[in-house]
């Protein structure tokens, strides 16, 4: 009911102010030209995810300072502390970055914010801002209209510092021409209760507009223009810090669990200066003049002064937070509870990773790899092991000597829940990410869901292998349950060095060697037909049983094969480039065949 | 000349495809050099290994990692890799 007035509210109100005062329409205005430049700079930062601004984030976050640092310097580029903040959780979604550095992260971004304010005040009154503003609209609407990628990126960069700088000097003029008709100061607020009251309006302020840059802009113009009191910008200020939480606490909402801790740690990082900054604002403000005497600042200069305050006080918070961050974690960690993951429900494509092609890749790698433990732990089962055997160092052989599969075990029901069902979802994601994106990532995504119908192909050949393998557990003929019984331990050996692998990816070329595997399998085909004719031959087994065996063993391999296949594709966690260069190296089974018949000239001329 | 050739480089910048080609190649390069410093420690080891079925099985690994540089090799000389 609220949300279906509220706008139509708002407009009347707008249309009310337009009518009654051409200069609240020009600072209208002005706002918002500059929410669209902020809009149309966050757009073309975007342009540069998918590489670089990865690639930084995550090369610049594996220590605190450093973190600390990459927030300050993404935010004070960029100019939007949401935009920083919606990657970070992106990314802490995807398992990309760590609790702790991304907390770093968020808190560097709020001091990174606070440039923004020296930037309006020291520049942006001083000089006629539209003057630059109108180049740089022209530049960047003709890259904007360029076919690459990065100048396009360029121009909607340019485009939005044009609008940034163009709504600046729309509100300041607005406020200059305020002053001649109406005096706002008239509802300055003095003491401890002003400071409150404008904390709550730069809250509403900050939350309306979605942004604490726009209400850090709207304040300084407005002290600049002497519209408001020195002492009610400041609390506007404190108000704008407090209220841009609203944003990350709106993007954990399609985050998993580590986002939304995220989103709690930002949130009582905010509180925990602004409250400081509420109770201590008389001496903050002691300080601010002190500094501002050692900075050169004129006593006058409210808006440089309101500048110094707004990162006094966020320097502050970082300085006392800073030491708690582990403390911060746990607690968060405790309020927070993750739950429980399933094994038929999606546990890493949540929508705060759909956000950045790197992100969405490796959310659709890690679910991928969840598939594969549930393909892996169906078909252990199926041939008889659990999952902990099958990791152990324990002889195979001597493991399922003396037992069969088991026969209650429901192998479709179990592809439904923890195969068919997750692979549904993966599809469901990439169909919705997929569009509009850089090749590399398209092709990686297009990859790992090749690597997913690999595994559904996988327990779909155990389904039909289990019928038999059951069977021949009963059959009274020795030839037979003992060759059955080979089929086990081949595929479950080969299963033990595929999961090795995946333990020990350590290098690049470890991948690679997965092509061995292949190699593998063709000699278990090949020695089972072998081995199956002699059979027939000595006439151990029916030529009924030797067909059968002859498919199953088909079957095992194509467990394996595409067990492997799906190896290949989700193992590895490296850069999209080498990703692809491991891809286009990777041998066909032709050059398998190859390789393997040339192995075997090589022992035939040794012998 | 310069000027020529300084805007071959930025033209090429900024082409997405002609850089992603770029980095791919990289990869490619720095791959195999990765893998032909493995296939010599392979190839060391091999000379050691007493174990006829042990070095068998890395004789198999040698003749897989050199099929599949040799792969690279002719990728990289292939004008639209």
């Amino acid at each position: 009911m609220l949300r279906k007035i509220l706008l139509p509210t708002i407009f009347a109100l707008l249309a009310y102010g337009f009518w009654a005062s051409a200069d609240f329409k020009e600072i209208a205005a002005g706002i918002a030209i500059f929410l669209f430049g902020m809009l149309s700079l966050e757009e073309g930062f975007r342009a540069f995810t998918g590489g670089t601004l990865e690639l930084l984030l995550r090369r610049a976050t594996d220590r605190l300072w450093k973190s600390l640092s990459f927030g300050i310097v993404a935010t004070t580029l960029m100019q939007s502390s949401s935009l920083v903040s919606v990657i970070t959780i992106s990314f802490l979604s995807a398992g990309l970055l760590g609790l702790s550095e991304s907390i770093g992260v968020v808190f560097g971004a709020n001091l990174g914010t606070t440039t923004g304010a020296w930037l309006v005040a020291g520049f942006g009154l001083k000089v006629k801002l539209s003057a630059y503003a109108m180049p740089m609209l022209v530049f960047g609407v003709i890259l904007i209209l360029q076919r690459q990628k990065a100048l396009r990126g360029i121009g909607y960069t340019l485009a939005g510092l044009g609008f940034l700088f163009l709504g600046i000097h729309h509100m300041k003029e607005g406020f200059e021409a305020f002053k001649g008709t109406i005096d706002l100061t008239r509802f300055a607020l003095p003491g401890f209760f002003g400071v409150m009251v404008f904390s709550l309006v730069g809250i509403a302020a900050t939350v309306i507009m979605q942004s604490s840059h726009a209400t850090l802009v709207l304040t300084i113009t407005a002290l600049a223009a002497e519209q408001i009191t020195y002492d009610n910008a400041l609390a506007l200020a404190i108000g704008a810090n407090i209220g841009t939480t609203v944003t990350a606490i709106l993007g954990a909402f399609g985050a998993n669990v580590q986002g939304r801790r995220l989103a709690g740690a930002h949130l009582i990082f905010n509180l925990a200066t602004g409250a400081i900054a509420i109770v201590f604002i008389y001496q903050l403000v002691w300080l601010v003049d002190g500094l501002a005497g050692v900075l050169g600042i004129p006593a006058t200069d409210y808006a440089l002064k309101l500048a110094v305050f707004h990162t006094l006080f966020n320097l502050l918070g970082i300085v006392l937070m800073v030491p708690l961050i582990s403390r911060l974690v746990n607690l968060l960690c405790r309020v927070i509870k993750a739950p429980k993951t399933t094994a038929e429900a999606p546990a890493h494509l949540v929508r705060a990773a759909i956000e950045f092609p790197d992100t969405a890749v490796e959310a659709v790698r890690k679910e991928s790899i969840h598939i594969y433990e549930n393909a892996l732990r169906i078909i252990t089962h199926a041939l008889g092991l659990s999952r902990k055997e099958l990791l152990s160092g324990e002889d195979l052989e001597r493991l399922i000597a003396n037992r069969d599969p088991p026969s209650d075990f429901d192998v479709d029901a179990e592809y439904q829940a923890g195969v068919k069902t997750l692979y549904a979802a993966v599809i469901v994601f990439i169909s919705r990410a997929a569009f509009g994106w850089q090749q590399a990532q398209s092709q990686r995504l297009h990859w790992l869901r090749d690597a997913g119908r690999d595994l559904v192909e996988a327990v779909k050949a155990l389904k039909h292998l289990q019928k038999n393998l059951l069977a021949a557990a009963r059959s009274s003929n020795p030839n037979l349950r003992r060759e059955y019984q080979r089929v086990r331990v081949r595929v479950l050996s080969l299963l033990r060095e595929l999961e090795q692998i995946r333990r020990i990816v350590a290098d690049d070329v470890t991948i690679l060697s997965l092509d061995a595997l292949k190699l593998e399998v063709a000699a278990i085909d090949r020695e089972a037909t072998e081995r199956i004719y002699r059979l027939i031959n000595e006439e151990r087994i029916s030529p009924a049983m030797a067909t059968s065996l002859i498919n199953d063993y088909g079957y095992a391999c194509a467990i394996l094969n595409n067990m492997i296949a799906a190896g290949s594709s989700i193992f590895v966690a490296s850069s999209h480039e080498l990703a692809g260069a491991q891809h286009a190296i990777r041998l066909t089974s032709e050059e398998l065949d190859q390789v393997g018949a040339e192995g075997d000239h090589r022992r035939v001329d040794a012998l | 000349m310069k000027t020529k050739k300084l805007l071959g480089k930025l033209r090429e910048y900024f082409d997405d495809q002609s850089r992603a080609r770029k980095e791919k190649r990289t990869s490619l390069k720095k791959l195999l050099k990765k893998m032909r410093i493995k296939e010599k420690e392979l190839k060391h080891k091999l000379e050691h290994e007493r174990d006829a079925e042990q070095a068998a099985k890395i004789e198999a690994k040698i003749a897989l990692l050199h099929a599949q540089r040799k792969k690279g090799v002719a990728l990289l000389k292939e004008d639209d890799f």
